[in-house]
């Protein structure tokens, strides 16, 4: 089921990666992209995964999985600065839509969910990651990714119908 | 690929900034507060101006990491002073540990219609031999549910399987029919991942006698099925940021009362009581024992124990648990510290329990023996399940009663990697004599 997930997301087996060039070359797009609509914000987003990265660095060979370990370090750091600015609930979306801005109405969709729906959807459905690793990711567990991921489903539902018409 | 990947494929459109230079910039920041102790750890581009830091710096980023990780809450801990239980038995060690903070008295209500009579066998139906071996059967792929419930009226075991498919198991003659009802407990959509496996979406099902239905509680919302009119009804989702654990019936009141994780605000554990006929949920307390203890860390409702009057919970995890008594109509709690309490995990995988004979049942992963809560001496009473057995199961997908040959039902035998090998058996525990009886056999590959 892992390897069925990850290939549709296009990410390379684990075991191919043995160190963190390969880790940013693979992730550090994605993981930014992840976390922009995980977090609303391109500055946390980058913020987190470079953030993340460092700290990987500093670890150096202490880490046994790093592309699991930036993963969560990266994620748990855009959390946490969510949660320091107060926007542990939906986040704030301009009401108007720039033409220019892309993947706009799936990020505005997101940005009505509850933090822990939104990223267990985009981990899931974007990133990749089964409910066991994202549970890891965001330090829950994988039945409560399962139920975020069920109510987040059916609250997108109709919200990218809308966005459709 | 379903919709919403595709969907959210568009995120592909955002160029995402190189940002090699701020990693470079924040790794080189760390490298001069502290020399480096460990330069063959560095690789890739970084190579050059930077170099690894000791574990002074280390130990300073763990701590950074977990104040920016989301925290508990844990709340207080329980009055903890001793008293006498109402059926005290000298050997067990039990101990009021408080009241749950303003319990709801609803369960006090004594509304419920009683739980109709067990039917009985027809006369050309021996219960004691097996079905036919090649008889259409659910599937018996991954337990992640635990979705089996004794239906008094009909007289029979209802059954989803991870596909969603509604069975009936008639314990007369030890055979699976299809239900085929209107629809599923939970869009079909929530029954498998985004791999297309099944995502355990289905829960605990459990008979409402009162409102003659059963209450299906699962990650994929609430459901009811009306065994008479053959239709699942979609009901009201439960309290926002939870999910149910665990779920009896409390033949008093008549409500099904279910015990919630909540996720969102920490490690908090909730009762709660759901109302079929007005399809409410009321909150009836938070369980509010010491859960900084190794015992306390996951509570679950496992049933209900018509001779205590008493709801049965465990602290799951054997050696450190307990098991946890919480007076329906009170808020009472009582810790029983006695050896053998059963090591279930309700939160994932699911492991199948059952309300039977007036009291709770679980099967032990570790020990591989079923356990049923006895009133009379407050104990579990554990039976290793016997050499006979087609393999050595570390689990079952449902555990049901029979009240009608007095045995219990354990439905799809799990062994292996038990992720995904469920056979798809069916075996019955006789309560007057603890022996296990094959009723179906597995399917031969």
């Amino acid at each position: 089921m892992v390897e069925s997930l990850r290939r549709q997301a296009g990410i390379p087996k684990l075991s191919d990666l043995d160190d963190l060039d390969g880790v940013y070359r693979d992730h550090a797009p994605r993981m930014w992209r992840a976390l922009t609509a995980f977090s609303g914000s391109r500055d946390v987003a980058e913020d987190a995964v470079a953030e993340a990265f460092a700290q990987a660095i500093a670890r150096g060979r202490e880490i046994r999985s790093p592309e699991r370990w930036v993963w969560k370090a990266a994620y748990r750091i855009a959390a946490g600065e969510l949660k320091r600015r107060g926007s542990t609930t939906e986040l704030t979306v301009p009401p108007t839509t720039p033409a220019s801005e892309p993947a706009w109405d799936i990020r505005a969709a997101l940005a009505k969910l509850s933090p822990m729906q939104r990223s267990a959807i985009v981990l899931h459905y974007y990133a990749g990651y089964p409910a066991s690793e994202i549970a890891h990711i965001t330090g829950s567990t994988p039945a409560a990714v399962w139920v975020h991921l069920s109510r987040g489903r059916r609250r997108l539902a109709p919200l990218l119908e809308a966005s459709n018409e | 690929m379903n919709d919403l990947q595709r969907r959210l494929r568009e995120l592909d459109h955002l160029d995402a900034p190189d940002m090699r230079a701020a990693i470079d910039v924040r790794a080189g920041g760390l490298a001069a507060a502290v020399p480096a102790p460990n330069p063959e750890a560095n690789s890739g581009w970084w190579r050059g101006p930077l170099v690894a830091v000791g574990t002074a710096v280390a130990i300073l980023v763990a701590a950074a990491l977990m104040v920016l990780s989301l925290g508990t809450d844990r709340g207080d801990v329980a009055d903890t002073s001793v008293q006498p239980m109402p059926t005290t038995v000298p050997s067990v060690s039990t101990t009021v540990v408080g009241s749950i903070e303003e319990w709801n008295p609803i369960l006090s209500i004594a509304s419920a219609r009683p739980v109709p009579p067990a039917a009985i066998c027809p006369a050309d139906a021996d219960p004691e031999v097996p079905g036919p071996p090649d008889q259409p059967r659910p599937e018996a792929r991954w337990i992640g549910n635990l979705a089996g419930a004794f239906d008094h009226r009909m007289g029979r075991v209802l059954y989803v399987d991870v596909t969603g498919e509604t069975w009936f198991f008639d314990v007369c003659t030890n055979t699976w029919h299809r239900a085929e009802p209107t629809d599923t407990p939970v869009d079909a959509e929530d029954l498998y991942d985004a791999a297309g496996e099944p995502s355990g979406a289905l829960g605990q099902l459990v008979y409402d006698a009162d409102s003659d239905v059963t209450v299906s509680l699962g990650f994929g919302g609430v459901a009811v099925y009306d065994a008479a009119a053959n239709t699942w009804v979609r009901r009201a989702d439960p309290p926002d940021g939870t999910w149910p654990r665990g779920a009896a019936y409390d033949p008093v009141s008549g409500l099904v009362v279910t015990s919630f994780q909540s996720w969102d605000d920490g490690e908090v554990w909730d009762l709660w009581a759901y109302d079929v006929d007005a399809d409410e949920w009321t909150e009836l307390g938070p369980v509010t024992v010491d859960r900084d203890t190794p015992c306390c860390t996951q509570i679950d409702l496992l049933g209900y124990s018509a001779e205590l009057d008493r709801l049965i919970l465990v602290t799951p995890f054997g050696g450190g648990g307990a098991t946890i008594l919480v007076d329906p109509r009170t808020g009472q709690l009582t810790m029983i510290a006695a050896p053998d309490v059963p090591i279930v995990d309700l939160a994932w995988p699911s492991h199948a329990y059952g309300q039977a004979n007036g009291t709770a049942y679980v099967y032990d992963q570790t020990r591989r023996a079923l356990c049923g809560f006895q009133a009379e001496t407050l104990t579990w009473t554990c039976h290793k399940a016997p050499a006979e057995l087609p393999t050595e199961y570390v689990a079952f997908a449902a555990i049901t009663g029979d009240p009608i040959n007095n045995r219990l039902i354990l439905i799809n035998g799990v062994h292996g990697d038990w992720w995904t090998d469920a056979t798809d058996d069916v075996w019955a525990v006789d309560f007057g004599t603890s022996e296990w009886i094959q009723l179906v056999d597995q399917t031969e590959s």
